[in-house]
């Protein structure tokens, strides 16, 4: 965990109509780190991340790869699936689009469904799956290429919490199954998902959202859903929690 | 209500009609030349046999034709129109232009300028006139419509702009084009027949003409045949682009999707 990764420099957004949606933001991930992102709504946590995939120019300030930029997968907060395509055309199409030919790219597409338990719904369209499992398409898509900077919007919120539960596990395994190959940035508004997954949480204030506190978690994160009733979890949500409360109040 | 009385009832409907037509016109001894009965019009069907199929071949290839031409002249539009806000701005007007203006206004400038001999082909141009603007419109429309992070997907992963068009604008646009078709089929014979009536007939004889000759001479009968000729046309026009829009999209669109109540 030595080698950085990314780093976000003076970064600030101003949309054209005027509005200052983000920062000046600084911050350092390092290789295989799982970083989520709190913040109340509109705070411009989602415009961090857009940034980093580099779908939005900043308006000042960098967005830097000291060791090249990696290959990046993106999940956002709506499945965004391709409505005309199947489970397997949509997870393919990272692939389809960088040119690998249909047989291997259906393969790795196919290893990439089973890994999200969606064996057999291949040839579902997205009209005919669930919505936890539509973002487990949106996932496998994400994963396909092979990216070593995973993006996640605020993909979970639209779940129950179930399905939620589930698929925060099912991150948790991802990354420990990429053995610090895998550098995650969950943007999320939910202060016990943060504490659950990460092995950091940047806190950032209302808009135009700063990074206002930075905690490292102590605990590395395990899919043991057992962990949200412990008080080591409590004290974790509690620190984020009143970061977060501190953070409003200085902009009320 | 069950498949066959889904037929049936509008079925029956239809044969109490022309059976109340029929006898109607017997009792009152209505006269051929203001309303011929049914059956005068079935004899004047097969009386004329071959000169009707010669119109309605002559209404349907011109209107096919038509219709295959706006299809593809309006996406080709609607794709230049997508790529480009310039040439829409530049254009869009002119196309509003073609639209709004009446077919009729303009057929006997159409017909002088490309000629009393050609007239299937000032037909073809006046329906394509007509049928374009839907296709175009709706088109442009589906285009513009792809998902927003779609777009932004296609574009992290390198997607060309052809890529982008092909996987992901055409796409979208399907339904939309899809629905223009279906608006757009019937323009088109619409306006084959409308043209018809304007530009006459020097080179063609379709169904239109047909009509206008037989009320010329007082065949009534023969004009309803040729009448009930264009209304079959429009209804097989209407179920063939509706077969195509279910053939299309019911595996994933939202409009085929048959809900329990």
């Amino acid at each position: 965990m030595l080698l950085q990764l990314l780093r976000l420099s003076q970064l600030t957004k101003t949309f054209a109509s005027g509005v200052a949606a983000l920062g000046p933001v600084d911050l350092s991930i390092e290789a295989g780190e799982f970083v989520s992102l709190v913040g109340p709504s509109g705070c411009g946590k989602s415009t961090a991340l857009r940034a980093m995939a580099g779908l939005i120019s900043p308006s000042s300030g960098a967005v830097e790869f000291p060791h090249g930029k990696p290959e990046i997968g993106f999940v956002f907060q709506e499945p965004t699936l391709m409505p005309w395509a199947t489970a397997l055309e949509n997870a393919r199409l990272p692939l389809d689009l960088k040119g690998v030919p249909r047989n291997e790219a259906d393969r790795q597409a196919q290893t990439q469904l089973a890994m999200l338990g969606l064996m057999g719904f291949e040839n579902a369209y997205p009209r005919e799956l669930s919505g936890g499992m539509k973002m487990r398409v949106s996932i496998a898509r994400a994963l396909v290429a092979k990216p070593k900077l995973l993006l996640l919007d605020e993909p979970f919120a639209a779940l129950d919490e179930q399905t939620r539960g589930e698929l925060n596990d099912d991150m948790i395994r991802l990354w420990h199954g990429a053995g610090g190959e895998i550098t995650i940035v969950f943007v999320t508004h939910s202060v016990s998902e943060s504490a659950y997954l990460s092995t950091r949480v940047a806190v950032m204030s209302p808009r135009p959202g700063r990074i206002v506190d930075d905690i490292r978690m102590e605990r590395v994160p395990h899919a043991d859903p057992g962990y949200r009733f412990t008080s080591e979890f409590t004290e974790s949500a509690k620190r984020i929690s009143l970061s977060l409360h501190r953070a409003m109040r200085a902009a009320a | 209500m069950t498949q066959a009385a889904r037929i049936l009832v509008p079925a029956a409907v239809g044969i109490a009609v022309l059976a109340a037509w029929e006898i109607s016109v017997r009792h009152f001894d209505v006269s051929p030349i203001v309303l011929p009965a049914p059956s005068g019009i079935w004899n004047a069907f097969v009386e004329h046999f071959a000169q009707l199929m010669g119109a309605l071949w002559t209404t349907l290839r011109i209107s096919l034709m038509a219709f295959a031409l706006a299809v593809a002249g309006g996406v080709a539009l609607a794709v230049l129109f997508a790529q480009s806000r310039v040439v829409e701005t530049a254009l869009y007007p002119y196309a509003v232009i073609l639209q709004v203006t009446p077919v009729v206004a303009i057929a006997p400038i159409v017909t002088i300028w490309i000629g009393y001999d050609r007239i299937d082909l000032v037909l073809l141009v006046l329906a394509v006139i007509v049928a374009f603007f839907p296709i175009l419109a709706n088109t442009t429309l589906g285009l513009r419509s792809a998902d927003h992070n779609l777009i932004d997907l296609f574009r992290l992963y390198g997607a060309s702009r052809r890529q982008i068009l092909w996987k992901l604008q055409f796409p979208t646009a399907l339904p939309y084009l899809l629905g223009a078709m279906k608006v757009s089929g019937g323009l088109a014979l619409i306006g084959v027949v409308v043209a018809e009536f304007a530009a006459g007939s020097g080179t063609a004889t379709g169904l239109a003409w047909t009509i206008t000759l037989a009320t010329r001479e007082l065949h009534i009968a023969t004009a309803f045949a040729a009448l009930a000729l264009l209304s079959l046309l429009g209804i097989a026009i209407f179920f063939a682009l509706t077969a195509l829009e279910w053939a299309m999209l019911h595996r994933w669109h939202e409009s085929a999707v048959r809900r329990e109540a």
